[in-house]
């Protein structure tokens, strides 16, 4: 007798006669059917940016983008060439030797469109971003600060990363940083706000880009940029696990979000972000990109240099405290927003101060993000990882939760149910 | 995001991007017709038919959505629609029943190679239209319970339960045949 699920196993591997002459015969007539219907299609051919047109999502993001900047008049020649042409390479200069960039940016993830922001870079790559009138955030990877204002709380918070001493304002413009001259193409010349561009696409299949340039040929200088990542289909790729507290969801209706991905190595979710009201060589107020908090701010500062053990331990200590007590077994089950974001909540919302509320969750949210990347980076990454089969309760110091072989060491490291960490040989390893 | 490359390409006319999204796919959209419409020459042309519509309108195609899950969707979509016409076939004349069942069961229609997997395509061909749809997209298209509940117009618990329903009379099906084997 077999189980169901020998059943679906048999199932699944179910082959069938396939007849090799159906098959050959068959794609000869689709061949020849391409052929006619390349003989009656005109020969224009339309930029990869209209095929993403035909989603309802993406039609929505433009429909705002057009209403923000007029309507665009359309007048692609539809030539198709290989390689960008030496104006590209030029654009590329003039966008090295600006001194200041402003822009607007309009983000969405995949279903989640997040309201517009303003952008301004200074020519040490400091990135000034407005996310509402209450927030801006500063991030000055040549020095390793991020800084994050609220001007409505009147708190600071400061964080100290890696530096990048390399970043400039180029590399932060991360739409041109990373071209690769291969996937360029010039697309034809369109009206932009009554002003004639050169457009380019550039796909970058490795990446699961697709990004849309339009160039003004006076200036050589971006005016508008459509920026869409796409996942993979490949089942083997992990998605992105993003952890998104929104302020709303806090009883909050300042519109703001924040968060990040919960884990290191996954390939990047469906994002498309618009970027309009391009403004270079502007003059801008240094005192914009000071990164230290104001006096008058309270004021909040941590490190996070590289995600360790330390940040797994807060991260379990939260999810044991939302589940009366018991450890995640499955380790995976720290980078599963679904589950994590209802605890969020759970913990942080009291139905008192909704703004204050969501930020004491925000404020949580970097460091529980960092225990779940270490945990996949770590644990789940290592062939040689081990977790309790029976259930697990903080406190419980003589039980094991997870165990796992040290890098280029014979020897484990074990966190036990009260959380303490420590070393142990092979022959240890309870 | 070769897929997206893929079909980019195909809207140019590009004969490479053509055979290679035929050869990525043709074979196992072809053993899901087959598994629903217990047939492989009409599995066959249905799958041709989505493969010609996919050539002609490779344009409309939304680029965001798996290539795959589109394919899988048109063939399941056409197999309801070629197996509607078979109902509507038995409703008219019930001779023609007997010949479409008769013929279905001829020795040259045999879908498997393997006697034990033409043994489970018999079984999963007695199962209610729908249940066997969600075997099949579920099992061996690995379409989602919420994609085929969308397919389905249905809630996903139905979609759910049919599932159920669907493996475990496949269970017992397939379980009593092999045991009628035993005692011949």
């Amino acid at each position: 007798m077999r189980s169901a699920d020998e059943i679906k196993k048999l199932v699944e591997n179910a082959g069938i006669k396939i007849n090799p002459e159906v098959k050959s015969a068959a794609l000869n007539e689709l061949i020849n059917e391409l052929e006619k219907s390349k003989q009656s299609k005109p020969t224009y051919r339309p930029g990869i940016w209209r095929i993403f047109m035909q989603s309802k999502i993406a039609k929505l993001a433009a429909a705002v983008v057009i209403i923000a900047t007029v309507a665009i008049g359309l007048n692609r020649c539809g030539m198709k060439v290989d390689v960008a042409s030496p104006a590209f390479a030029n654009m590329l200069e003039q966008v090295k030797k600006a001194t200041s960039v402003y822009y607007k940016t309009t983000l969405q993830v995949e279903d989640d469109s997040f309201p517009q922001d303003e952008v301004m870079i200074n020519e040490n790559g400091v990135k000034r971003l407005i996310l509402n009138k209450n927030t801006v955030m500063l991030f000055d990877s040549r020095n390793g600060i991020n800084l994050t204002l609220d001007s409505k709380t009147k708190r600071g918070f400061r964080t100290v990363v890696k530096p990048r001493p390399e970043m400039k304002l180029f590399n932060s413009l991360s739409f041109l940083a990373t071209r690769h001259k291969k996937g360029i193409r010039f697309v034809g010349n369109e009206i932009l706000d009554g002003t004639e561009t050169r457009v380019y696409e550039d796909l970058q299949p490795l990446n699961f880009s697709c990004t849309t340039i339009w160039v003004d040929p006076e200036t050589n200088l971006p005016l508008r940029v459509v920026s869409e990542t796409i996942p993979p289909d490949d089942p083997n790729y992990f998605p992105v696990k993003m952890l998104i507290l929104h302020s709303k969801d806090f009883g909050d209706d300042s519109d703001i979000s924040r968060g990040g991905d919960l884990c290191g190595n996954c390939t990047p979710r469906y994002t498309k972000e618009i970027m309009t009201d391009f403004q270079w060589n502007i003059d801008l107020d240094p005192a914009l990109f000071d990164t230290e908090i104001p006096e008058d701010y309270e004021k909040n500062e941590k490190e996070l240099s590289q995600p360790d053990e330390t940040y797994l331990i807060e991260a379990l200590k939260f999810w044991s405290e939302m589940s009366d007590g018991l450890l995640p077994i499955d380790v995976n089950d720290l980078m599963d927003p679904n589950t994590i974001e209802p605890m969020f909540i759970k913990k942080f919302k009291k139905g008192q101060n909704p703004y204050q509320e969501y930020n004491n969750a925000a404020d949580f949210i970097d460091t529980f993000r960092w225990g779940a990347i270490f945990a996949e980076r770590k644990i789940v990454s290592q062939k040689n990882w081990h977790a309790s089969k029976e259930p697990v309760y903080f406190g419980q110091a003589e039980k094991p939760l997870y165990w796992w072989q040290i890098e280029d060491s014979n020897n484990y490291q074990v966190i036990y149910g009260d959380l303490t960490i420590d070393e142990v040989a092979e022959d240890e390893i309870p | 995001m070769e897929d997206k490359w893929l079909i980019y390409e195909l809207n140019s006319g590009s004969k490479e991007a053509l055979c290679r999204i035929y050869e990525k796919y043709r074979d196992d959209l072809v053993r899901i017709a087959a598994g629903l419409l217990n047939n492989v020459s009409a599995a066959e042309d249905v799958v041709q038919e989505v493969f010609l519509n996919l050539v002609h309108s490779a344009d409309k195609y939304k680029i965001r959505t798996s290539l795959k899950g589109y394919l899988i969707t048109c063939v399941a979509n056409r197999a309801r629609n070629s197996n509607r016409g078979k109902c509507l076939q038995s409703f008219v004349c019930l001779d023609d029943v007997t010949t479409v069942a008769a013929a279905d069961k001829a020795p040259d229609q045999c879908i498997a190679c393997d006697e034990e997997y033409q043994q489970l395509y018999e079984a999963i061909a007695q199962l209610p239209y729908e249940q066997k749809e969600v075997v099949i997209l579920h099992v061996q298209g690995k379409m989602k319970f919420r994609e085929i509940a969308k397919l389905q117009s249905t809630p996903i618990k139905t979609t759910l339960s049919r599932y159920n329903y669907g493996l475990n009379k496949l269970r017992s099906m397939f379980n009593s045949e092999v045991k009628n084997e035993i005692s011949r």
